[in-house]
Parts: structure tokens; C-alpha cells; sequence
């Protein structure tokens, strides 16, 4: 009897504990700690940020579009299901303020998985001190770039997928796989800043446009200055493609092409044009091997187009920052080569060239060793990659022999341009000599801290190829 | 008495510590290298520093530390009992200002911090009053937890890690000696267990040896883990371990941060509990005429006060009063107050 009046009375000091504390909770109706429901939040995916001609910031909240999920199904795939709203301001949280006055709703970033930045970003230091101080911005969200505005690319309304931007953040995964794309957590930027004079890669992310849209991009094309280059590499990735798709090599369709292809099926439905467009992503998604997901358009950026256009993503080349600023495009090629040197590549199709025609072979890597060493007072980083090879089966073992040789060629070239691009014209320590100056020669290292411009300088990188079979 | 298990007195200890291991570690303003030569080193120290302690538990196992300076004299008893009451509240009033800083910072619009704090002192103020054996079964269930959201963020950042991101600088005695003078500073375990040691069963000695391993491992762990996965995103992490929930996902869970934070509180509430209780039986020991429950509102009235003032104005941190003062303090109670009791004769029930 005793025992169960101390622990009812126990019960009882336990429950008007917990009582106090939510009743301290929830008492707080107005100002900063006012409580918000669930309701009364909206869950953004995806952040753009482009810059407008007089400097302000326009922010672009993607979020899932509640008209797009059925009342007794989770997501009704026949409609999109991604909603996005843009405002402008002199900052980003300003602007981010704004965007919540207009949706009646406070923005939540814990869930954002996609930092896209417009073309016209040309400063990242107030990016980044948003990215670093916004409450619950999470330290693994992709943070990219894009040949357009940013807000072009999140008005894309994706049918397929859970959300439009997880198929972005699928496509970045994928292509980070096959090395067309380098890591863009917001992490990885943060340490290579810091450890750098402020250089790290930002992959670019594109949209497969139709011939009329391309048509009037081409006439704008004079007065884009940033990724001019990165133009001419999309055109040529289109050619590249068209000249895949004659050759019809169904092996190199990859899991997210096919996704293109069932999305742009259904918008096959809607209209002729779409169906256009949509063989056209399927032939570029190809190509991009991974990086493409499919959707449908209904209006863009600034000046919306009001027919529907189908479309897919890709990665294509990259962005050097240096000191927080945009400084030069690499290609695609450029890219795939720092994949290899830099952290492997799970799986990446190399078309070896016999002749005039391309055999396909799948590279990967295996190991990477690196050594560094100083002589004659140049620092010779010495990178041993073994690559293990695929082929069809349909190869002799002569033929196999041949491919590999071509291959490798094709990897030391792709893998040199890269050198010579980042280190010898950018001067830009994207293939952590930083890290392997600190841990080999510490003396050379504080020199490195003080000036790496000039250590760069006297940086060789040499590559060695052993091919596995 | 009730008393607990050797076990669970590893547990008490082990969890007074490494709710500054988890909160601050690596400290973003020092550089990673000292740090880690600095937790040797102050470990080390702190194996030299128990051993009075240790001595006067073989001496006197079944008197706390002030029970036996009262005895000898009991002015002197008296002033020593007040000054491990005044340490509890420093101990108390530097942890909950430092888990409102965490609470103001990680989740700024969720709580005001003087709600999380009070809720904390309230909690911990319903377990002294239930005694050390309440304390010590919560404990467990906090290491558990701790335990195991460890290993999930570890398991979630596995293929994150890489040594790469490892940079090291050559140490310098100066900045070395800083970081052994902050890790001292927050050995509070010194202020434990000269108190607690008569609660346990056997084993006294080598569960604070025990404890004291154990926290070099998760420090050692903790530090890894940060080094290897958040590379140089160190530099400007005011939450290292915090930082690892929010980078970690699986392919269920997006991020693991809020599956980190019920460990943080129940430590927090260990914690505070733990040094409420020994504020309590110190003066309790001092003035046996006055009720001990009084002395453990009094305590909490008192510590929580003083953080309430400190988390209102947004003054997260003393420097003085939280590393100079404490040190002092644990330096005279935890070292050099056993030391003095070392010498003449023991109890004559002697054990062990």
C-alpha cells in the first residue's frame, strides 16, 4: 500500500513536470517562439539564387505542389508536383522573407537538398554566409550552377520522381558516379575553400532545350559572358548525341534515361511538339549517361514561354571558383579527367577510336596511388591510377588489346588537358596538392599557405596508367 | 545507503565529461593537432591527480570527503562543504548556460533558451531529490543512447570519410599548454567522486580509471571522425559532433541531427542532476540540522538564477569563472584537499 503511494506520488511530481514544460512550450503565441504548425510551413527542395542587373539578389523557393498529390495517393503523377515562387531583394534571407509573405507561410530549409546558382552569380561570399548561418540548411545540400538563370531551371515542373528536386540531386549522384560530375556538397566547397585560396568546382547543370527556344538562345548567345564556353560544349555534346543515337547503341541507355524517356512518353500524349523534344532528351540523356531527368515545362525564368515544352537535365563541365568567384569553364572532358584523378570513377564509358569508328569501353577505377616528391625545386606529384576495363563480348582478345591501348590514350589525354587547364592556366589547386603537400612536406606546405600561386607554379603532376583487364 | 554498481559509477563519470567532448570538440578557434596532444597530455595528468583521491577512498571508504574534514575539524569541514556546494553551482551554472548556447544556436525559433534550461533544472532537480540511484539507472539509459547514436552517425558517415581532409600544423608548446589548461578545466569528475565514492560497492579506484579511458576513447573517436569527415569545416563549426548528425543521412533518414539531440539533453540532465545531488549531501554533511532537501532547492534555485541572468543577457561564456575559478577549485577539493587527508591513520573498517 505504502509502495503505491510512492509511486502514484511519483507519478504524480513526473506528470506535473512534463505538464510545466509543454504549458511553457506552447504559451508563447506571438513573436520569435510563436508556435507554427505544420500546416502553417512550407517545405522548400530547392533554393535558386540569380542576380539581377542592379545587384539585389532573386531567390527562387521550389516546393511540393499541393495540387499535385491526389487526395488518397501520395503523388498524382499525372500532374506536376513541384511549385516554385521568386522574389528580389537586396539579400538572400530578404528575399527568402519575401517569398514567405507571398506563399502566407514560413519557409522551412532542414529538407532543401539544391543550392542552384544563375548564371550571373558572379560573388560567393554572401552564398556561402547564408548557406553557413540560415537555420537548418543542411552541410550535404548540392550546391551547382547553371548555364541560365537558376530560376529557369526550378520552374522546370517535374512529373516524375517524388520531387523535382530529388531527380536533381539523383542526377548530380549519378554523375558524380561516372565522374561527370565533381562532389558539390556544400561541405566539400567549404573545405576546399578554406584549405585553397578559395578554389573549388561547381558542375553545371543544363536543360535540353527545344530547336525554337535553342534558336533564340543562339541570337542572346553575344551577350552571355560567363559560360560562353560551356555554349559551345552543350552544342557539341548535341552532336555528339545525335551521332550516338545513329550508331543506336541501346548498352549505354542508363537507369535515369530510360525515367526521360517514361516522362516525356506521357507528355508524348499532350502534344506533337512535346514528342519532339522528347526524343531529343532521350538522345542527350544517353550521352550524359545518368544525368538527365525528365519534366515538363510551364514557363520559365523571366520571360515565360507559354507552350509546354518537354525537357530533360544534364551536367556538362563545371565552374573553377577562385576566391569565391567564378573564374573559367571546364568541359566535360576536363571533368571526367579530375574524376579520375581525383577520387575514381565508379563506371564511365570511353569510346576508343579505330579507325573511323568508335568501340565503347567501360573504365573504372581501381586504385590510386600518389607520390610527392622535389627535385631541381619543382614538386613532381606523381599519380598512379590502375583502370579495370569492360568490354562486349563480341571483342577478340587482339581487338581487346587495341581498345585498351586507345582508351588509356584517350584517359592520359583527357586527364593532361585537365592538368593544363586547371593547374598551369587557372592556377587552381582543385586536385588537393594542399592535402598532399601537408602530409609529405610540411616546410613546403607553409610556403604553400602564403603563397599558392607560386608553389602551383612549380607543381608536375605525372600520370601513370596501369590498365586491369 | 543505496548504493550503486561499478558499472554504473563508470557510467556517472564517463557522462559528467563528455557532454563538453560532444558540445566543443574539436574547439573551432584551436587547432585540431594541439588539441588532440592536449587530451594526452591532460589525461595523463588526471591519472596522476585521482591518486589522492584514491588513497583517502582506501582510507576512509565509507566517508565522503567532506565527512572527513568535518570530522578533523569541523570549521574547516564546514568551509570545505561550502566550497563543493559553490563548485556544484559553478559546474551547474557553466553547463546550462553552455546548453542554452546550444539550444540558441542549433535551434534558435524553437524554444527561448530559459524555457530549455529551466526545463533541464527542473528534471535534474526531480532526480537529485530521487537520489543517486535514480541518477545512475537514467544514466544508463542515457550512455545507451549516446552509445548508439554514435554508432548510427559513424555507420551514416563511413563512405564520407576520407584522409584527404585531414590537415595537420605543427604544434606549439604554447598552444598545447592552453589546451591541457581548458581540458583540466573541465575535469569535474575530481569533484564527483571524492563525494560519490562512498555510494559504490567495490572497485572505486579503477571505475574513475575506467572512466577516464573511456572518455579518451570517444574523445580520440569523436575527433577522428570530425577530422575525417568535416576536413576544414572545422575552422568555422561551432558544433563539431552536432555538424555530423546534420551531414549524416541513410537511406531512410535525411539527417541525423535531431536523432543526436535527445542524447545531448538527457547527458545535460546527468549532469546537472549529479552535481545537485553532491551540493546536496556536502551540505547536508556541514549542517546536519537543517533538512537536505532544503540545500537541494536552495542549489538549484541558486544555479538556476545565476544561468537565467547569464542566458537573458545572451552571455554564453566567463572565461575567468569558468575555467580559472573552477580549475582552482577542483586544483583545492579534488587534489590537494585528499593529499592533505592522505597521511594518518584510516578507518578501521577498512576495505579493499
Amino acid at each position: 500500500m505504502k509502495q503505491n503511494r510512492i509511486i502514484l506520488k511519483r507519478f504524480s511530481i513526473i506528470t506535473i513536470c512534463v505538464l510545466f514544460i509543454f504549458s511553457l512550450c506552447s504559451c508563447n503565441s506571438t513573436g520569435r517562439y510563436a508556435k507554427r504548425d505544420i500546416d502553417e510551413k512550407i517545405i522548400v527542395h530547392a533554393l535558386g539564387i540569380d542576380m539581377t542587373k542592379d545587384g539585389k539578389f532573386e531567390v527562387t523557393l521550389q516546393m511540393l505542389a499541393q495540387q499535385g498529390s491526389g487526395s488518397n495517393t501520395p503523388i498524382d503523377p499525372s500532374k506536376p508536383n513541384s511549385a516554385s515562387v521568386s522574389q528580389i531583394a537586396d539579400t538572400i534571407p530578404a528575399a527568402i522573407e519575401r517569398c514567405e509573405t507571398d506563399l502566407g507561410k514560413k519557409a522551412f530549409l532542414g529538407h532543401s537538398e539544391l543550392i542552384l546558382l544563375g548564371k550571373n552569380v558572379e560573388d560567393l561570399n554572401p552564398i556561402f554566409d547564408f548557406a553557413l548561418n540560415a537555420e537548418g540548411i543542411s552541410l550535404g545540400i548540392f550546391m551547382a550552377y547553371t548555364d541560365v538563370t537558376a530560376k529557369e531551371i526550378l520552374n522546370i515542373k517535374i512529373t516524375s520522381g517524388t520531387y523535382s528536386a530529388e531527380v536533381l540531386k539523383e542526377i548530380f549522384e549519378e554523375s558524380v558516379k561516372n565522374g561527370t560530375s565533381t562532389e558539390c556538397e556544400l561541405i566539400r566547397h567549404i573545405d576546399n575553400i578554406e584549405n585553397t585560396n578559395g578554389v573549388t568546382v561547381m558542375p553545371i547543370i543544363k536543360k535540353i532545350k527545344d530547336d525554337k527556344k535553342s534558336s533564340d538562345e543562339k541570337e542572346n548567345s553575344s551577350s552571355e559572358e560567363n559560360f560562353g564556353e560551356s555554349k559551345s560544349d552543350d552544342s557539341n555534346v548535341k552532336s555528339e548525341n545525335e551521332k550516338v543515337k545513329s550508331e543506336s547503341s541501346e548498352d549505354s541507355q542508363s537507369e535515369s534515361s530510360s525515367k526521360s524517356e517514361e516522362s516525356s512518353s506521357k507528355s508524348e500524349e499532350s502534344s506533337s511538339k512535346s514528342e519532339e523534344s522528347s526524343s531529343k532528351s532521350e538522345e542527350s540523356s544517353s550521352k550524359s549517361e545518368g544525368g538527365s531527368g525528365g519534366g515538363e515545362e510551364s514557363g520559365s525564368g523571366g520571360g515565360s514561354s507559354e507552350e509546354a515544352e518537354v525537357t530533360a537535365f544534364y551536367i556538362d563541365g563545371a565552374v573553377i571558383i577562385k576566391n569565391k568567384k567564378p573564374q573559367s569553364v571546364m568541359t566535360r572532358d576536363e571533368i571526367i579527367g579530375l574524376s579520375f584523378l581525383n577520387n575514381g570513377i565508379a563506371e564511365q564509358e570511353i569510346d576508343a577510336k579505330l579507325g573511323d569508328t568508335f568501340k565503347p569501353v567501360n573504365v573504372g577505377s581501381v586504385k590510386k596511388d600518389t607520390k610527392v616528391s622535389i627535385k631541381n625545386n619543382r614538386v613532381a606529384v606523381d599519380i598512379n591510377l590502375t583502370l579495370s576495363y569492360e568490354f562486349y563480348k563480341s571483342y577478340s582478345e587482339k581487338e581487346k588489346k587495341i581498345i585498351t591501348a586507345k582508351a588509356t590514350e584517350h584517359i592520359y589525354s583527357i586527364c593532361n588537358k585537365t592538368i593544363t587547364k586547371a593547374l598551369k592556366e587557372e592556377k587552381a589547386d582543385i586536385f588537393e596538392i594542399h592535402s598532399l603537400l601537408n602530409h609529405n612536406d610540411y616546410t613546403l606546405y607553409e610556403e604553400y599557405k602564403k603563397n599558392p600561386d607560386a608553389i602551383l607554379e612549380r607543381v608536375d603532376i605525372n600520370i601513370k596508367i596501369d590498365p586491369q583487364n | 545507503m543505496r548504493k550503486i554498481s561499478f558499472g554504473q559509477m563508470i557510467t556517472i563519470l564517463f557522462l559528467s565529461r563528455i557532454f563538453y567532448a560532444m558540445t566543443f570538440i574539436p574547439f573551432m578557434y584551436s587547432d585540431v593537432t594541439c588539441q588532440v596532444i592536449g587530451f594526452s597530455i591532460s589525461t595523463a595528468i588526471e591519472c596522476l591527480a585521482v591518486i589522492p583521491v584514491i588513497i583517502l577512498y582506501k582510507k576512509h571508504p565509507d566517508k565522503n570527503l567532506c565527512q572527513v574534514a568535518y570530522e578533523k575539524s569541523k570549521i574547516f569541514g564546514i568551509l570545505i562543504c561550502v566550497a563543493f556546494a559553490f563548485a556544484a553551482v559553478l559546474v551547474i551554472n557553466r553547463l546550462l548556460r553552455y546548453f542554452g548556447y546550444f539550444m540558441y544556436v542549433t535551434f534558435p525559433d524553437f524554444l527561448p533558451s530559459w524555457i530549455v534550461i529551466g526545463a533541464i533544472a527542473i528534471i535534474s532537480f526531480y532526480a537529485a531529490f530521487q537520489g543517486i540511484e535514480a541518477i545512475a539507472r537514467s544514466a544508463g539509459i542515457a550512455f545507451g543512447f549516446f552509445v548508439l547514436s554514435f554508432i548510427i552517425v559513424t555507420a551514416a558517415l563511413w563512405t564520407k570519410m576520407s584522409f584527404t581532409n585531414v590537415i595537420y600544423n605543427y604544434p606549439s608548446i604554447k598552444h598545447i599548454s592552453h589546451e591541457v589548461f581548458n581540458e583540466l578545466s573541465k575535469f569535474t569528475e575530481l569533484l564527483l567522486f571524492p563525494i560519490l565514492y562512498p555510494y559504490i560497492k567495490e572497485k572505486a579506484g579503477k571505475s574513475i580509471y575506467a572512466a577516464l579511458a573511456l572518455k579518451l576513447i570517444f574523445v580520440y573517436l569523436i575527433t577522428s571522425i570530425c577530422v575525417l569527415t568535416l576536413g576544414s569545416y572545422l575552422n568555422i563549426s561551432k558544433f563539431p559532433f552536432f555538424d555530423l548528425g546534420t551531414y549524416a543521412e541513410t537511406f531512410l533518414i535525411e539527417r541525423l541531427d535531431a536523432f543526436l539531440l535527445p542524447a545531448w539533453i538527457l547527458i545535460a540532465f546527468i549532469k546537472t542532476a549529479l552535481f545537485m545531488l553532491i551540493a546536496k549531501i556536502a551540505l547536508s554533511t556541514g549542517f546536519k540540522k537543517v533538512k537536505s532537501n532544503v540545500f537541494l532547492l536552495i542549489i538549484s534555485v541558486a544555479a538556476f538564477a545565476a544561468s537565467l541572468a547569464a542566458v537573458l543577457q545572451e552571455k554564453w561564456s566567463y572565461s575567468v569563472l569558468d575555467k580559472t575559478v573552477i580549475m582552482i577549485l577542483i586544483l583545492i577539493l579534488g587534489v590537494v584537499l585528499p593529499l592533505v587527508y592522505c597521511f594518518g591513520k584510516g578507518d578501521e573498517n577498512e576495505t579493499e
